[in-house]
């Protein structure tokens, strides 16, 4: 039966052809990792590995979740009070909850954020993410919107904290680590604030957009805060020294 | 061709010399690979541990996230302990 529904995925698509995001977000996700261990591959400073394991494992757990919702493991389907039955990609909830805190441990690293103020920051996202899931599960509209809420004002708490407490933290950190910490908090503030928005569009919210354009929506976004902030952060001298690209350390040797 | 420094001995070769090498931590990098690959598992195994165990979508959609969070904690440690500083000399 269950093997059934997986084959019966994978041949629709999806459910309304969606299927052809998840596999794109699958391919870019898997590109963007690619290129990360490949910048990465020789380098040897144990500070600018922390920064390298944890920026190619976003992408990497990113594309597993999408793979896991292309082929339906990730989908489940929640009928509403109302009788509407709403289609869930629940692995987009499980993936977050593993990459969003590696994505700001990334960036507090780099404002040399002290551990108290990164606890606050994983434990305020985690609160975020869990209670965005129980709007996208419970069955009374009115319990969903009020989830939405709450998780909305957790991620407006978030952003306002990674900008004012760790943004102060980046204050002491040098030129090209301040230039490179502002850069990514913009890419989190703004690809962030649109989740909340397209979830009250799509379907799981006020269901104006369909499966199809929600699933596109969410691909772009997921690329844009994991890929596009990785690409950012690697390419930073503060993170990667003076060259543009990580130089691998046995030529640096053998020039020496 | 030799320089006169090559031939003269070194005045601190009998001087214990302190050297601090950055050495890989085994059971952290054991840890990263576990936690990495448990937290990617349950990605996947949500139908299978609901047809295993007779749960409901509630209670295994729970345990898999619990076991993402858990995922995060261990990659997190795991990759700050992946390295440790050792002393010789």
């Amino acid at each position: 039966m269950f093997g059934s529904s997986v084959a019966l995925q994978t041949a629709s698509l999806g459910v309304e052809g969606e299927g052809i995001w998840l596999a794109l977000g699958t391919i870019l996700m898997l590109l963007g990792m690619g290129y990360f261990m490949q910048q990465g591959w020789g380098v040897t400073d144990p500070r600018q590995k922390e920064f390298y394991i944890i920026t190619i494992l976003i992408p990497g757990i990113a594309a597993a979740s999408y793979l896991s919702m292309f082929f339906g493991f990730g989908l489940t389907q929640v009928e509403l009070v109302t009788g509407r039955v709403v289609d869930v990609y629940w692995a987009r909830y499980a993936d977050w909850l593993f990459t969003t805190p590696l994505l700001l441990l990334d960036i507090a690293l780099l404002a040399d954020a002290d551990w108290r103020d990164i606890g606050a920051l994983v434990g305020l996202d985690a609160f975020m993410i869990v209670t965005g899931l129980g709007a996208t599960l419970m069955k009374i509209p009115t319990a969903r919107f009020a989830f939405w809420t709450i998780s909305t004002v957790a991620m407006l708490f978030l952003l306002y904290f990674l900008v004012a407490t760790v943004g102060a933290s980046a204050k002491e950190t040098s030129e090209e680590a301040q230039s490179t910490f502002r850069v990514l908090q913009w890419i989190i503030v703004i690809s962030w604030s649109v989740y909340p928005v397209a979830w009250l569009v799509g379907t799981e919210g006020l269901n104006l957009v369909g499966l199809y354009g929600e699933t596109l929506l969410f691909m772009i976004l997921d690329v844009l805060a994991k890929v596009g902030f990785g690409f950012v952060l690697l390419r930073s001298r503060a993170v990667v020294g003076e060259g543009d690209a990580p130089t691998p350390s046995a030529e640096a040797e053998a020039a020496d | 061709m030799l320089s006169a420094s090559d031939l003269d001995p070194d005045p601190d070769a009998d001087q214990p010399v302190e050297t601090t090498v950055e050495t890989l931590n085994t059971r952290a990098l054991i840890g990263l690979i576990v936690s990495l690959t448990v937290g990617v598992a349950g990605l996947f195994v949500l139908p299978a541990l609901q047809s295993a165990f007779g749960l409901t979508f509630g209670v295994a959609f729970g345990l898999i996230l619990a076991v993402e969070l858990l995922s995060f904690v261990g990659v997190a440690v795991s990759i700050f302990r992946l390295y440790q500083t050792r002393t010789f000399g």
